[in-house]
């Protein structure tokens, strides 16, 4: 079953790199079976920069994980199509996925200092998968892993090389990930909420790397975060997620500009502004559902205003609503302009 | 009551001594944490706190809490300085000073119910309820912070983030303090709750007329909510004043820098330019001669590098910079002005 239909039309123009369809993630758990991911479908083409925004157990992660093959199972399920070239990442044998990893597709994670092994020196650890896969000399390797730290802009790369994690800050540690990613010219970076755990002015110089990289190896990037400010200032394209589903993709200024489903709209209102025109905070009321408790019709119903009886029963699916963008809502249409 | 500061810290310092001195003495080395800050405390007043990793925020609320001793200064509650009093009044008056942490997944005992959670303050202060009262006081509590009575018999696992963030409101409102420290109180929630716990704050403070010191990496959480706003770089008070003022025309290069930094949720702002700051928060055991911020300031000349800077008073602001009210702000800095258009927001 294809759910969602408009994604396909929406992309069709050029090949896409990554095309998910219908991925779906589940786990055993002593209360049952527990839905993560409900059926998601998108894509991704080469040099793109994506937003993925969800707040904590919208399945965000898990769909990236999913993806990277790092779901085990038992006790994951993990069902759907994984397409990369054409090829599904799901099927293939575990050699042929380990191949892609690394070398097509890479990941940086939010907690760099303890991602790293502080037992190694980062040197070793930049150019360690380099050396395995392309089987070179350990001489080879480090001139390799000091190249990769100037391309991260870690000063004095030379003599840093032989440093330990413990030894460099959070944002030092950032770029170390980074630069480990980068070591076979993978064509999608996946940066799950790389910034989260820094500070802004850390923050702004690793956005500010990661940009610079893309403009020059045409990487795709994908970035998983919460933080709105940094999609609007990131990505050309957004997916917001709920509950396990996306609920609105689109362009990021239609997202911004004309947010559809009123789940996006609350999280762009309930954001506290930096030029103090906030007001009371339009909080949404009540709390995400926990994994396993899902709402039937609507996952978003108990907290939503506008629901109608419809909402109660009936799942919206994703549907184009304007040029690229679609949303997940009964009353999309009807609400948009308010 | 208004004018006469609840709380009030002057000067206040705390160095840490590094190592333990050789066996032919030599120098001590130290870590100069938190240099001279002064700040007051009104009551229904929020001053926010806000700085990067090591600038000392945290070693700040912890000394004027007395969890760490200073090493000078004052912290004055009613005009009495509190830094002096034995220990045995020092606890007393604990209750008045309450701490709301950032992690309210530990800060809580998995073991104990709510009840037991917000009725264990009274175990130390008996006289602030009467045990017939408690059981009603804890449904009042936990109605004030926005929850179920009926929640009082539940465990903190059985609670959301933002949930259990309102338990240890209700667990600090238990002792019916005059100031709350909140320690990064909102960072670890989700936005569409941690929006939830911010207007709560607001709510408490309009009903109870509380004091916060509202420590927070977040600068827009820190607009919203502050009345005052400090910005510590390296142990120091860089700016200084009225939220609005410190957030619309910011002074000091570091203040202009972060707040350059901040990623915008409007992508019409994308393309403005903004300061990437170079290099890192120096060492604070050997910190820059002169301006502490100099090796990464833009504007920085010879008397930056060789003299530090005198607080200057500009408009409204106290600002540490040689040239404070002289500098143009080397950023486009549109996104504090406001709205870029109307009907910007949906």
């Amino acid at each position: 079953m294809r759910a969602m239909q408009p994604y396909e039309t929406l992309d069709a123009v050029p090949a896409p790199l990554l095309d998910i369809r219908d991925l779906r993630v589940s786990f055993d758990t002593p209360h049952g079976l527990v839905k993560a991911v409900g059926g998601v479908s998108w894509s991704l083409s080469p040099g793109e920069t994506l937003g993925i925004i969800g707040e904590s157990g919208s399945g965000k992660s898990v769909g990236l994980e999913a993806i990277m093959g790092l779901i085990k199972s038992p006790p994951g399920h993990v069902s759907g199509q994984v397409l990369f070239d054409g090829r599904d990442v799901l099927t293939m044998a575990e050699r042929d996925r380990r191949q892609l990893r690394g070398e097509k597709i890479a990941m940086i994670f939010q907690d760099a200092m303890s991602a790293l092994n502080p037992s190694l020196t980062v040197g070793t650890q930049i150019a360690e998968v380099y050396r395995l896969r392309r089987k070179c000399s350990q001489a080879e390797a480090e001139r390799k892993a000091i190249e990769l730290m100037d391309r991260v802009k870690i000063p004095s790369a030379k003599t840093r090389v032989g440093c330990y994690p413990h030894e460099f800050s959070g944002g030092m540690c950032q770029r170390v990930m980074i630069a480990t990613a980068l070591a076979l010219n993978p064509q999608i970076l996946i940066a799950d909420e790389p910034t989260t755990a820094l500070d802004v002015t850390v923050q702004r110089q690793i956005m500010t790397l990661l940009a610079e990289l893309q403009r020059e190896d045409g990487m795709a990037l994908v970035l998983i975060t919460h933080d709105l400010g940094l999609v609007a200032e990131t990505v050309d394209r957004a997916m917001v997620m709920y509950a396990g589903r996306i609920v609105e993709s689109g362009p990021v200024d239609a997202l911004f500009e004309t947010p559809t489903h009123p789940y996006t709209r609350g999280l762009i209102r309930s954001m506290p502004r930096l030029d103090g025109a906030s007001g009371a905070l339009h909080a949404i009321g009540g709390t995400p559902p926990a994994a396993g408790r899902m709402p039937r019709g609507c996952a978003f119903h108990p907290r939503c205003e506008q629901r109608v009886d419809r909402c109660l029963t009936e799942r919206p699916n994703l549907r184009m609503v304007a040029k690229g963008q679609a949303a997940a809502c009964h009353l999309a249409e009807e609400t948009r302009h308010d | 009551m208004t004018d006469t500061p609840v709380f009030e810290v002057r000067d206040i310092r705390k160095d840490y001594v590094l190592g333990k001195p050789g066996l032919f003495g030599g120098k001590l080395r130290s870590l100069a944490a938190v240099r001279d800050v002064s700040f007051t405390l009104r009551r229904g007043e929020t001053v926010g706190l806000v700085g990067e990793s090591g600038c000392g925020k945290s070693s700040l609320a912890r000394t004027v809490l007395r969890l760490n001793e200073p090493t000078g200064g004052e912290v004055r509650y009613h005009g009495r300085n509190i830094l002096d009093l034995p220990k045995a009044e020092m606890q007393k008056l604990r209750r008045h000073i309450q701490v709301v942490f950032q992690d309210p997944y530990s800060s809580l005992d998995p073991r104990f119910t709510v009840r037991r959670i917000l009725s264990e303050p009274w175990q130390v202060f008996p006289d602030i309820v009467p045990p017939a009262r408690r059981e009603a006081r804890v449904a009042e509590l936990l109605t004030l912070v926005g929850l179920n009575p009926s929640d009082a018999d539940r465990y903190p696992h059985q609670f959301s983030g933002g949930q259990r963030q309102r338990i240890g409101i209700a667990r600090a409102l238990a002792l019916e303090p005059e100031v709350i420290v909140c320690d990064e109180a909102v960072s670890a929630l989700d936005v569409s709750v941690q929006a939830q716990v911010v207007n709560l704050l607001k709510d408490l403070q309009d009903k109870l007329g509380l004091a916060y010191l509202f420590i927070a990496h977040d600068l827009s959480v820190v607009r919203h909510i502050s009345d005052r706003v400090i910005v510590m770089y390296l142990g120091q008070v860089v700016e200084e004043g009225p939220t609005d003022a410190v957030f619309r025309t910011p002074r000091h290069p570091y203040t202009v820098a972060l707040l350059s930094a901040v990623p915008v949720p409007d992508p019409k702002q994308k393309d403005r330019d903004v300061i990437v700051l170079e290099g890192e928060v120096p060492n604070p055991i050997m910190p820059p001669s002169g301006c502490p911020f100099h090796p990464r300031c833009a504007h920085a000349r010879d008397l930056c590098r060789q003299t530090p800077p005198p607080v200057r008073e500009v408009g409204d602001a106290r600002v540490r910079c040689h040239f404070a009210g002289e500098l143009e702000p080397a950023a486009d800095l549109r996104h504090l002005a406001g709205p870029s258009e109307p009907g910007d927001r949906a």
